[in-house]
């Protein structure tokens, strides 16, 4: 079965940006972005929200283009190019990227739309979504792997990645890492009865 | 200078209240990692809660290390109120929470612990004197309770080490990086 593996920064306090969206307290650096990188052979399809899908097209369709970009971004970019992208919105009526036709566009149904992609052949997938589409996939058990990097520092006010999850579930810690930046790379998986 | 130092048990979600709800197990590389944080303890700092749930189960409790520590060192709980049970070494501190702390440290001494207390550790968290923070944190999302970091603004840590213990649980280690306020320009 494939895999929804989700990666996200925090600071200690669980938060996962800041209260205008701000991201800048991330001690993101070569090493942090290697070790995020390294999904790329894992997987093969991403999942987004609207508005998660809506910046990433903004910024990743135009990096090929830019040349100042950086070879880890092309690479990343290359790799969102060929990847599956799911996105999750009531709102929206199509998913574009570019001429691609790799877009699939879940509008209700949540949890059976995401386990009947599971059950399709392929590479695991990459959950990158806002707090709230994250806890909503946590309260309906969808995420199989939690890659979680805290980040040396308490932000006091931001959008935190765990509020609204009400539902008491265990993990099993894999991997704990501390980068020189003294970023805590976790991997953790749940343990399912 | 002595060190103010919070340890305490989280879920991976940050809750921090009754832990004993997502601690599930207890092994030996928390043993020695609690060992390790009280050895140079030789005061700790106790919200009014945690001393009355405390004083009456560490007195007659064998579970080592812990119980002999805390039953013997000198322990100063933030309350308005008389303390009303009988537990040796305890008193209530005098005046505000934060000016005693930072008195505290000026005096000679080993650290000065913070356990449990969640309400006395933000606000020596808040109040910027806190040196260390030393977490143990589940491989569980609680769900529910007060989380240890809600309410406390922003503050600059330094990892100073991480480790897994052999069921899975998250030694890590922070030191804060205190802001020099005076240096306003």
């Amino acid at each position: 079965l494939r895999k929804v593996i989700s990666l996200i920064h925090l600071s200690l306090d669980g938060l996962a940006s800041g209260p205008n969206d701000e991201l800048d307290w991330i001690s993101y650096d070569a090493e942090l972005e290697q070790s995020a990188h390294s999904l790329h052979a894992l997987t093969d399809a991403v999942i987004w929200g609207r508005r998660t899908y809506e910046g990433m097209a903004s910024y990743w369709l135009t990096v090929p283009g830019n040349p100042e970009s950086t070879p880890a971004e092309l690479e990343h970019a290359r790799y969102l190019d060929g990847a599956t992208k799911i996105v999750v919105s009531r709102t929206l009526d199509q998913v574009t990227w570019g001429d691609a036709q790799n877009t699939v566009l879940i509008k209700d149904n949540v949890a059976d739309e995401i386990n009947k992609i599971k059950q399709e052949p392929g590479k695991d997938i990459w959950f990158l979504g806002s707090p709230v589409l994250a806890q909503t996939f946590m309260q309906l058990d969808l995420i199989d792997e939690y890659r979680i990097n805290i980040n040396p520092t308490v932000m006091g006010q931001g959008k935190p990645f765990f509020t609204d999850v009400t539902r008491q579930f265990p993990l099993k810690l894999l991997e704990a890492k501390t980068l020189k930046s003294g970023v805590v790379c976790l991997r953790y998986e749940p343990v399912r009865k | 200078v002595r060190k103010i130092v919070v340890y305490e048990l989280l879920s991976l979600d940050g809750v921090a209240e009754n832990p004993d709800s997502f601690f599930a197990d207890w092994d030996e590389a928390m043993d020695a990692n609690l060992a390790a944080v009280i050895a140079t303890q030789d005061a700790v700092i106790l919200g009014r809660r945690s001393y009355t749930e405390w004083a009456q189960f560490w007195p007659s409790s064998q579970i080592q290390p812990f119980a002999t520590f805390i039953n013997g060192v000198t322990k100063y709980v933030a309350t308005s109120t008389p303390l009303d049970r009988d537990w040796a070494n305890a008193t209530a501190l005098d005046g505000g929470l934060v000016k005693f702390v930072r008195d505290l440290k000026q005096q000679r001494g080993g650290d000065i612990g913070v356990h449990a207390s969640i309400s006395v550790a933000q606000a020596l968290l808040a109040a910027g004197v806190v040196d260390e923070l030393r977490l143990v944190i589940a491989p569980r999302i609680a769900g529910r309770g007060r989380r240890l970091l809600d309410g406390v603004p922003s503050i600059q840590l330094e990892s100073i080490r991480s480790e897994i213990s052999p069921t899975g649980y998250l030694l890590v280690d922070y030191r804060v990086i205190h802001q020099n306020l005076e240096n306003n320009g």
